[in-house]
């Protein structure tokens, strides 16, 4: 019997007119929003290749320096290449673009593309992911609601009912005639992602299989959520006596969803887990690297442990007979320090993140948007662990950088050398190894989404129950 | 008419629909004011702190200065001073170089704070207060390629679900409920058979709707206006008046405006589930698709710089800075012969690096504040083109009320670089004389003197836009009324 | 000087397009006359009321109510007419006496609570059913209160569009000797209607429409039911 309702469902959805004119504008827009994102990220990725390059030959020919003169010089490192942040670029319009590797310290990425936009992104960014996530919800509920209002309201329900047709199985059938209309229309959709970001420039055969299980995915993820969300239709119009009715409850839903629970939960999780303001960040890591951790001696006593441990070692009366470079050695004894204070700190920093992130979870319990955005983010490659990722990755650079230019010159210097003497020609900048960098898998996106798409899940099923009592109240 | 108004009134508190929509829409707004005044209150409060930061720094090194000086005393290295002026200005240490160090490391902290003031209208609009750059803190040193001294500290997570904005939440909510009061009301009278009852009955069947919709509008326009009004009275005190008074009246052009546009929805030969979609097309146009193209707009008319083309042209005004180092130390003790250096031999760092960070920043301001310039044209750009999206127009209302507008950012960044022109004046002469600071000097540090207003002309120009688009509808209903009962 | 006629069209033509829906439809209904307009479905009886009320406009001809054109003086003309559909449909989220006090305020009249009930008990609504919500209704409770609507508005003309449609024999009795009532103050009733009996019965006068020409009337006393029907039939197989 549901075989007979899916085939006239299907019959009927493809009579309609306006399922298909709506279900092509919004693709027509869908696509030209995603070639536009194409292209400038295309563009992005050339200047990124393009600054990369400049900026290193900016550092390997900076002429003879002090070597510690041309480490504060400093490297820049730039946000990779995510092949399908075109499609869902999650956290990359917030945090920044560039970051700066220098010695003593570890600095924030800069430039985040949103400090320079308008006022209008603060009602949403009009991304791929966003239409998807957010708009094409309300096309399916327009659609799967007067499925059901409309048996009502031109009497056919009590026809069906009346030849024995059982509620649920009309229902069903209508569902899944939406959910293969669904599959229709998105099967385009991420056929276009999956080619677009193979065939972009610079990936290569390697990366394209890496690619296609990730398209698959949000395929997968987001066919899981307009389910729910048509299954959600469904049931609010067998349960709403009127289709208006049933049309503003849905479209408050599709509000609370998407606009009201996400900035919502949002300012719950900032006030509820604050962050320390940029000037008390700064100015904790500043005094615990002077004044020493909980539980570590403070710097000055340190440096001087190891001074005296230098004389020790090198039986001598004075640092200016040591055979190493002394204010390089005691750099690294600082700058070691240094890395370990501001790991303690961006730590506890990240940690409250991820606390944050937590409670925004909770939330999903209102709002299946949230738990797709946060796995089709990941998904991406575009989430915040991908960031932290990133940045670690950067740090371990940059510590390396460093301590390998303190290593050079302690090497090739004697006791204390005055920082106005300039000794180190291109050659050592030269020889610091590129940055690169490897991008986590699959795995790792999945690992760090799967309370999402267990919510997303979750959500899919209640909505399931929920139609399964509105078949039970169904009433002509 | 005054008869009809009683009627619609009684139809719509009866409607137990009515009645929940208000409820809740009443509920949300109060929250989200309460929520925002208590932000609004807390970084108020967090300024104050920051304020209080700098006045304690400058107390430290003061102290600082002084135990240094009484350990000088004690051990026989100065003398006493004998008279009060003469000790004020006497720098007690005898070491020079500690002295410039103690002058540097001053000039170089946290105690040149630069804070942009929050508009009467803070409550409004706070997010962008976190998002932009509305704290910097000036140095002896450059700060350009340094985030610490300027950039904020955000969870690039929750930035991406976008801010509780009262004016946001305003912008989005209103127009939504309007559409659930409004669009399709005579679509469903006609469907379910009231509507030839109501045009036989009244005499200017177009009376009724009219009535209808004022009184719709007049719900939207109330619980928006008292909960704002509330907001901005509770967390920026005595100033606001003139502030919540532009304001109101925003926000009944608004609510005017998205009425106005359901009640035009009356004359479509539609479905009332067609027209609620059409409202709701409407609202997603004119909220989302056409302040994007807009912005795009503005931002192919006035495009923004490259801020990583921005890196390489640093990069290269730090390395020719510090290429000409030398040339510019001695340039500097000849410009300035009044502060020839206590001593004599070569001169380390700091020293050495303050005509160099001059002559960098002097290169890199002018490519730093491009970006300002741009967002300004950008803005508008936008502001000039409001007409086309209200929800927009009132977005930049809040900002200009809030203080947070691209005007005021630009006019504090103006105010930021004169102020650190300033505290340089100060500090940089007293480090390189090794002179270093007197007590007295203490109470000259430059302070911020804060930023001159901006121009308040855009906020009556964008209600102006407002209000005219209103008219417009308004004038479109009017048109249509002969028209409406011809059933 | 003889007061107007509660309703009057003279040579009324109206055009849908190519189609003519009403052809030279003279007809005059005086003050306190019940006129039953008699027809197939689609012979034009729900046009020349939507006409009378002002919801089309005429091709040609001229109509009046109360002495007032429709389309010189519309407000005028629209103010001296009540209407009572087939399906009386009220707001459904009031009760009756609200839906009344509503729809008469709509019409320039504000009734107190009481006056309100005293109207629909008038029109036989039984008492406690006056504040409840109507949605409860029966098909023949909300046609009370469109009647009270109707009545309460103090026009001259009254136009009823298959008032008896899904009424029981009882119900139909009691909105006969309504109309009578009405008529009697003066009212002019014009009635489309498919009930020959109830119009043989309420009616003074009666008219037979077939694809919108007025084909026959009736002094209603002198014409038999039977009479009426065969006529009424015959009329109806004489198609063109």
């Amino acid at each position: 019997m549901i075989g007979i309702i899916v085939r006239r469902e299907l019959l009927a959805l493809c009579r309609d007119r306006r399922v298909w004119i709506l279900a092509l504008a919004l693709l027509a827009m869908w696509a030209m929003l995603y070639v536009a994102a194409l292209g400038q990220q295309q563009r992005l990725q050339a200047e990124r290749a393009q600054i990369g390059d400049t900026t290193r030959a900016q550092w390997d020919k900076q002429g003879i320096k002090h070597p510690h003169r041309g480490a504060h010089f400093g490297m820049y490192v730039f946000r990779p290449d995510v092949p399908l942040s075109a499609f869902d670029p999650g956290v990359e319009p917030y945090v920044g673009q560039a970051l700066w590797l220098e010695p003593h310290r570890r600095n924030m990425a800069r430039f985040n593309p949103d400090a320079d936009s308008g006022p209008a992104t603060r009602f949403g960014h009009i991304v791929p992911a966003f239409l998807l996530a957010g708009l094409f919800p309300l096309l399916i509920m327009a659609l799967a609601f007067s499925q059901a209002t409309q048996e009502r309201e031109q009497g056919t329900l009590r026809m069906l009912q009346s030849m024995g047709v059982s509620n649920l199985a009309l229902l069903a059938g209508k569902l899944i005639a939406i959910a293969a209309c669904l599959v229709l229309v998105f099967l385009p959709v991420f056929a276009l992602l999956g080619i677009s970001a193979i065939w972009q420039p610079g990936v290569a055969y390697a990366e394209s299989t890496y690619l296609l299980p990730r398209v698959a995915s949000l395929a997968a993820v987001y066919l899981l959520y307009y389910l729910g969300i048509a299954a959600l239709g469904l049931a609010v119009g067998a349960l709403s006596s009127g289709s208006r009715g049933a049309l503003f409850v849905l479209v408050v839903l599709w509000a609370v969803f998407v606009l009201a629970a996400p900035r919502a939960a949002s300012a719950i999780a900032q006030a509820r887990v604050p962050l320390p303001s940029a000037t008390q960040f700064w100015a904790a890591i500043a005094h615990d690297y002077q004044r020493g951790l909980p539980g570590d001696p403070d710097l000055a006593t340190q440096v001087r442990e190891f001074e005296a441990g230098l004389l020790r070692q090198y039986g001598v009366a004075s640092l200016s007979q040591v055979p190493i470079g002394v204010n390089a050695a005691r750099r690294l004894v600082r700058d070691a320090y240094a890395d370990k204070v501001h790991a303690y700190h961006f730590d506890a920093l990240w940690a409250r993140y991820q606390q944050q992130q937590r409670l925004l979870r909770w939330a999903s319990v209102f709002s299946p948007t949230i738990a797709l955005v946060g796995t089709s983010a990941a998904l991406s490659g575009t989430s915040l662990a991908h960031q932290r990722h990133f940045e670690n990755a950067a740090e371990q650079y940059r510590q390396a950088v460093n301590t390998a230019l303190d290593q050079w010159d302690m090497a090739h210097t004697q006791g204390n050398v005055s920082y106005e003497t300039q000794y180190a020609a291109d050659a050592v900048w030269q020889s610091v190894p590129a940055f690169h960098y490897t991008p986590p898998s699959l795995g790792f996106a999945l690992r760090s989404a799967w309370p999402d798409l267990l919510l997303l899940a979750a959500w899919a099923v209640a909505a399931m129950a929920l139609l399964g009592v509105a078949a039970r109240r169904w009433r002509p | 008419m005054r008869l009809v108004f009683w009627a619609e009134w009684l139809r719509f508190r009866r409607s137990r629909a009515n009645l929940c929509i208000l409820l809740a829409y009443c509920i949300t707004l109060a929250l989200c004011a309460l929520w925002s005044a208590h932000g609004a209150h807390q970084l108020r409060a967090a300024n104050a702190q920051e304020a209080a930061t700098r006045v304690a720094l400058i107390q430290q090194a003061r102290d600082s200065q002084d135990s240094v000086q009484v350990r000088a005393q004690a051990s026989g290295r100065v003398s006493s001073p004998v008279s009060g002026q003469a000790s004020a200005n006497a720098n007690a240490t005898t070491d020079p170089k500690r002295a410039a160090m103690q002058a540097f490391s001053l000039g170089r902290s946290m105690a040149g704070q630069a804070q942009l003031p929050p508009g009467p209208g803070l409550a409004l609009s706070l997010s962008p207060h976190h998002t932009l750059t509305t704290r910097i803190a000036v140095s002896v040193e450059s700060r350009h390629a340094d985030g610490r001294r300027s950039d904020t500290l955000n969870n690039p997570m929750l930035a991406q679900y976008r801010a509780l904005d009262l004016a946001a939440v305003v912008a989005l909510l209103m127009p939504l409920v309007a559409i659930g009061w409004c669009a399709g009301t005579v679509q469903e009278d006609r469907e379910r058979g009231i509507w030839r009852t109501l045009c036989a009955q009244a005499a200017r069947p177009w009376q009724p709707l009219h009535a209808a919709l004022a009184i719709r509008a007049a719900a939207l326009w109330l619980p928006a206006a008292l909960a704002c009004g509330l907001a901005m009275a509770g967390s920026a005190g005595t100033t606001t008046g003139s502030g919540v008074l532009w304001w109101t009246l925003c926000l009944a052009a608004y609510a005017g405006f998205w009425v106005a546009l359901c009640g035009a929805l009356a004359r479509l030969p539609i479905s009332s589930a067609a027209a609620l979609l059409t409202g709701l097309t409407a609202w997603l146009l004119l909220t989302f698709a056409v302040p994007a193209g807009l912005e795009a707009m503005a931002a192919a008319r006035h495009p923004m710089p490259s801020r990583l083309a921005s890196i390489v042209e640093l990069r290269q005004a730090q390395q020719d800075a510090e290429v000409r180092m030398p040339e510019l130390l001695k340039a500097w003790y000849a410009d300035h012969p009044e502060s020839a250096p206590r001593i004599s031999g070569g001169h380390t760092w700091p020293v050495n690096f303050l005509p160099r960070f001059a002559y960098q920043d002097d290169l890199v301001r002018p490519l730093m504040r491009r970006f300002d310039q741009k967002r300004l044209a950008q803005a508008a750009f936008l502001e000039r083109w409001a007409w086309l999206s209200p929800p927009m127009a009132l977005l930049q209302v809040s900002d200009y009320l809030a203080g947070i507008s691209a005007a005021h950012h630009t006019a504090f960044l103006d105010a930021v670089d004169q102020y650190e022109q300033a505290w340089r004046n100060f500090f940089v002469p007293r480090v390189m004389s090794y002179r270093g600071l007197t007590a007295d000097d203490y109470a000259h540090i430059p302070r911020f003197q804060g930023v001159a207003p901006a121009s308040a002309a855009p906020v009556p120009s964008l209600l102006g836009m407002l209000l005219l688009v209103t008219a417009a509808l308004m004038a479109l209903l009017l048109g249509f009324r002969r028209r409406i009962g011809r059933d | 000087m003889t007061p107007p006629a509660a309703l009057h069209a003279h040579e009324l033509t109206v055009d849908f397009g190519a189609k003519r829906a009403i052809d030279s439809l003279c007809l005059t209904v005086p003050a306190g006359c019940i006129y039953a307009l008699l027809g197939g479905n689609g012979a034009g009886k729900t046009t020349t009321l939507s006409v009378f009320l002002g919801f089309v406009s005429p091709t040609a001809g001229t109509v009046q109510v109360g002495g007032q054109h429709i389309d010189r003086n519309p407000e005028a003309a629209r103010s001296r007419v009540s209407y009572l559909p087939e399906n009386v449909a009220l707001y459904p989220y009031l009760s009756g006496v609200e839906n009344l006090r509503y729809f008469c305020a709509l019409a320039g009249l504000r009734l107190s609570a009481n006056e309100a009930s005293a109207r629909l008990t008038q029109a036989g609504l039984q008492a406690d059913a006056h504040g409840q919500r109507v949605q409860r209704y029966s098909k023949g409770m909300r046609q009370k209160v469109g009647l009270a609507i109707a009545y309460a508005k103090g026009a001259v003309a009254m136009l009823l569009d298959e008032p008896t449609s899904g009424l029981d024999p009882a119900a139909t009795n009691d909105f006969s000797k309504q109309l009578r009532r009405a008529a009697q103050d003066g009212l002019g009733i014009l009635m489309a209607t498919h009930d020959l009996f109830n119009a043989v019965q309420v009616a003074d006068r009666i008219g037979i429409m077939r694809a919108g020409r007025l084909l026959d009337e009736f002094d209603a006393h002198r014409v038999s039911h039977a009479e009426l029907e065969a006529t009424y039939l015959a009329q109806a197989r004489d198609l063109p």
